[in-house]
C-alpha cells in the first residue's frame, strides 16, 4: 500500500498574507496594517465560534463549530464579509488569514485594540507559499450536500484536496454516491466524515491534534518544510494542545498570538512522526517545521 | 498458600472469559515506564481486605466526622493488614524517607461526598510519621473546583501540596504527553487519555482514597475507577448514549505504568456512601452511612466487596440492581425521568472489576478474598 500523504502541488494553494484582509471603515485605531476595502458585493459570513448546544450532523459528543474554512476552500474567488460581534473579531480575522481569504471586516469598536495587535502579529509571520497537505481527495460536485460534507471533513481535521473528478494520485478518492460512500450517508455529514476517517484510518493521517476538539488546523508544506496554523474556536484559552505531523523535523518555530515567549514543549520524533505541545494559545498559533 | 504466579494465571483466564461477551476496543498503551518494585497493584497482600467499622466515626445528622475515631480505625486497620506491631511499622511497609507520596483524592462528588478531610489528614499524619517530609506529600485530583470545595488545607500541616490538573475543564498542560492510552470509542476526534504529570514525573508512591459509591456508567466507583479515571485526561468520552466502555477502560488505565507500580495502598473511605446517582451527590437523598474504612493493597478485592455493598443497599431501597441490563430502564423516554433509582443512564458495567482482575490487578473471586472485619 503506497503512502496516502500527498503534498499537493497543483490545485488550491492560497497565499498566506494579511494582504487580502480589509476593514470597513479602516479606522486609525486599527494601526498601520489595516487597509480599506474596495467597492463591490461581498458574501456575508457568520461569526466563528462554538455552539455547545447544537449537535446536529455530529456522530460524536463533539461540539458544533461555526467556521468558514470550508467556504474559503470551495469558493476561492469569492469576496467575503464579516460583521463579528464584540469579542469575535480576532478569531474571524485569524480564520480569514489562515485560509488566505479575501475578506472585509466591520468591527465593533471594542475590538479595535485587539485587532491592531493581531494585525501586527500577522504582519510578523514570515510569508511561506506552501501547498496544502492532503491525505485523500474529495470530489466536490458543487451540491449543498457536498458543501456540508466539506464543512465536517475540515472540522474533523481530515486533510483533503478538493477535486472535480477522482484523482489517480490519491489512493482514496471520496465520491458521494459511490458504493463506499452512498448518497444517503451524506444527509448526515458528521457520519459521512466519520466514515471517511474510518476508511482512511487514523494511523494513515498525516496530522493529528490531541487535547482539544475545539480547534481546526490548516496544514501546508512541501515535504521538507511544513506550517501548521491552529485556530481555536472554543472562546477560551487552550492549554496543552498536542500536534502530530508525519515527517521528522529538526526545528519547530512557534508563534502564538498573545504569547510572544511561547515555545514548543515535549518535542518528540518517533515512528516517522514529529510531535510537540503548544503550552497555551488564544485564537491562533502558527508552527513552522523544518 | 496464595502465590503471585498462580494468581496472575487464574486472573488472566477470568479476563478472557469475561471479555468474550463484549466488544473490547483496540487500546494502544504508550509509556516509557517499565514495571518496578513489588509494591504496585495488586501489591503486598493480594486478596486481603481489612474492614474497620465504628458507629461513632460519623454523625449521620450533622455528617460531622470524629477525627479521634478515624485515627483509631486507621491504626487498627493498618496493623491488621500488615501484621505490624505498630502503626509506624505498618506505614513503613509502603512509604519511607526517600519517597514522594501522592494521595489520590476522590472529589468527583464533592462537596456532598469526597475523600473525607479527616481521613486524608490522618493518612498524611501517618506518612509523615513514617519519615516522609510534608513537602514530599502531594494530594492530587483532576478538577480544581471540586478539590477547592473541600477545604483540605484547613486539615493539613504546612508544606503538603495540593495538585489539580484542570483549573479549567479541558486544560491539558498538567498531563504527560508521553504517557497515554490511545483508543477510539465512538469516533471522537481526540483519542488520547494522558496520565497526570505529577504521577509520572514526581511521585514514587501513591495512596488511593476512594469512596463507596454507585456509578451510573461503571456500576460502582471504588479503588479502580478512582485511580484510573481520576489520574487520566479525556475519559468521559467512554460513555455515549446508553453505551459505556468503562468495562475495559478502567482496568486498562489502572494497569498503565508507572501508575500501577506506584499505587501501593488503598484506603476505602466508607464513612459515607452513595447508593444511587453516583458519582455525584448533590443532596442527601441517596446517601448512606456504612461508617467503615477498608485497607488493602488489592483494588480488585475491595471493589468486589463494594459491588455487593452498593447492590445490597440498592436492593434494600427497592432500586434495580447495578447488574440490570434491561433497556427498558434506560433514561431515554423513561416515565421516571433521568434521575430515579430505577433509571439507568447507561447500561452499567460493574464487570469492570472482574476485567481488571484479568489484567493482573487483583483478586475477584470472593472465595479467594480474605476479609478481616474489625468492630470498634
Amino acid at each position: 500500500m503506497r503512502p496516502a500523504l500527498l503534498w499537493v502541488l497543483a490545485g488550491l494553494a492560497l497565499p498566506l498574507c494579511a494582504g487580502r484582509l480589509c476593514f470597513d471603515p479602516p479606522v486609525e485605531a486599527l494601526g498601520a496594517y489595516a487597509k480599506a476595502c474596495g467597492e463591490g458585493p461581498r458574501v456575508k459570513l457568520p461569526a466563528p465560534g462554538v455552539n455547545l448546544r447544537i449537535r446536529v450532523a455530529s456522530a460524536t459528543r463533539s461540539p458544533w463549530i461555526v467556521h468558514s474554512g470550508w467556504r474559503f476552500l470551495r469558493e476561492p474567488g469569492t469576496k467575503f464579509r464579516y460583521e463579528p460581534p464584540a469579542g469575535k473579531a480576532a478569531l474571524a480575522i485569524a480564520e480569514a488569514f489562515v485560509y488566505g481569504a479575501d475578506a472585509a471586516f466591520r468591527l465593533d469598536p471594542k475590538d479595535y485594540a485587539t485587532t491592531a495587535r493581531l494585525l501586527e502579529f500577522l504582519a510578523s509571520v514570515p510569508r511561506r507559499e506552501l501547498p496544502p497537505l492532503a491525505d485523500f481527495a474529495f470530489v466536490d460536485d458543487g451540491s449543498a450536500a457536498a458543501g456540508e460534507v466539506v464543512n465536517l471533513l475540515l472540522r474533523r481535521n481530515l486533510l483533503f484536496e478538493l477535486v472535480s473528478k477522482p484523482d489517480p494520485r490519491y489512493e482514496l478518492n471520496v465520491v458521494i454516491g459511490s458504493p463506499e460512500f452512498p448518497r444517503e450517508l451524506a444527509s448526515n455529514p458528521g457520519a459521512f466524515a466519520t466514515a471517511v476517517r474510518g476508511v482512511l484510518g487514523d494511523e494513515r493521517r498525516s496530522m493529528r491534534i490531541y487535547g482539544t476538539e475545539m480547534a481546526i488546523v490548516r496544514v501546508t508544506g512541501d515535504g521538507h518544510r511544513a506550517r501548521l496554523q491552529v485556530l481555536n474556536y472554543s472562546g477560551a484559552p487552550l492549554r496543552g494542545v498536542r500536534l502530530r505531523l508525519r515527517g521528522v523535523f529538526g526545528s519547530i518555530q512557534l508563534r502564538v498570538f498573545g504569547h510572544p515567549e511561547a515555545r514548543p514543549t515535549d518535542v518528540t520524533t518517533a515512528g516517522g512522526f514529529t510531535e510537540f505541545t503548544i503550552p497555551e494559545m488564544g485564537v491562533l498559533a502558527i508552527a513552522d517545521l523544518e | 498458600m496464595f502465590t503471585r504466579r498462580a494468581f496472575l494465571g487464574s486472573a488472566a483466564a477470568a479476563a478472557l472469559g469475561a471479555a468474550a461477551s463484549r466488544q473490547i476496543p483496540k487500546y494502544k498503551v504508550v509509556t516509557p515506564y517499565e514495571p518496578s518494585g513489588r509494591l504496585g497493584m495488586p501489591g503486598l497482600y493480594p486478596g486481603r481486605v481489612v474492614s474497620v467499622h465504628s458507629p461513632q466515626a460519623i454523625d449521620e445528622e450533622s455528617e460531622r466526622v470524629d477525627a479521634g475515631v478515624v485515627r483509631e480505625m486507621m491504626a487498627r486497620g493498618m496493623r491488621e493488614l500488615t501484621g505490624a506491631s505498630s502503626s509506624r511499622e505498618a506505614w513503613r511497609r509502603f512509604v519511607g524517607p526517600d519517597d514522594v507520596v501522592g494521595i489520590k483524592l476522590n472529589c468527583s462528588g464533592a462537596p456532598g461526598i469526597s475523600s473525607t478531610p479527616e481521613v486524608v489528614a490522618e493518612i498524611v499524619r501517618n506518612v509523615i510519621d513514617a519519615g516522609v517530609a510534608a513537602e514530599h506529600i502531594y494530594l492530587y485530583e483532576r478538577f480544581r473546583n471540586q478539590v477547592d470545595s473541600m477545604h483540605f488545607p484547613r486539615y493539613l500541616p504546612a508544606g503538603v501540596h495540593i495538585v489539580t490538573a484542570e483549573r479549567r475543564r479541558g486544560d491539558n498542560q498538567a498531563y504527560d504527553p508521553l504517557v497515554y492510552v490511545e483508543v477510539s470509542f465512538f469516533g471522537e476526534d481526540d483519542t488520547r487519555s494522558n496520565l497526570m504529570r505529577v504521577v509520572s514525573r514526581r511521585l514514587t508512591k501513591i495512596i488511593n482514597v476512594p469512596n463507596m459509591k454507585d456509578h451510573g456508567a461503571s456500576g460502582v466507583t471504588g479503588c479502580l475507577k478512582n485511580i484510573a479515571y481520576g489520574s487520566f485526561s479525556n475519559v468521559a468520552r467512554s460513555h455515549h448514549e446508553a453505551v459505556t466502555h468503562t468495562y475495559s477502560f478502567i482496568g486498562t488505565l489502572a494497569a498503565v505504568e508507572p501508575l500501577r507500580s506506584r499505587t501501593v495502598l488503598h484506603v476505602m473511605d466508607g464513612l459515607k456512601g452513595v447508593w444511587h446517582g453516583g458519582p455525584f451527590s448533590p443532596d442527601r437523598k441517596y446517601r448512606f452511612y456504612p461508617k467503615k474504612l477498608q485497607f488493602a493493597t488489592d483494588p480488585v478485592a475491595v471493589d468486589r466487596l463494594l459491588i455487593d455493598i452498593i447492590d445490597g443497599k440498592r436492593k434494600q431501597m427497592g432500586a434495580i440492581s447495578i447488574w440490570n441490563r434491561d433497556p427498558k430502564y434506560l433514561a431515554r423516554g423513561n416515565p421516571e425521568g433521568r434521575r430515579g433509582p430505577n433509571v439507568n443512564l447507561y447500561i452499567r458495567e460493574p464487570g469492570h472489576v472482574e476485567y481488571a482482575a484479568g489484567l493482573g490487578l487483583g483478586v475477584y473471586d470472593l472465595e479467594k478474598i480474605q476479609v478481616r472485619e474489625i468492630e470498634l
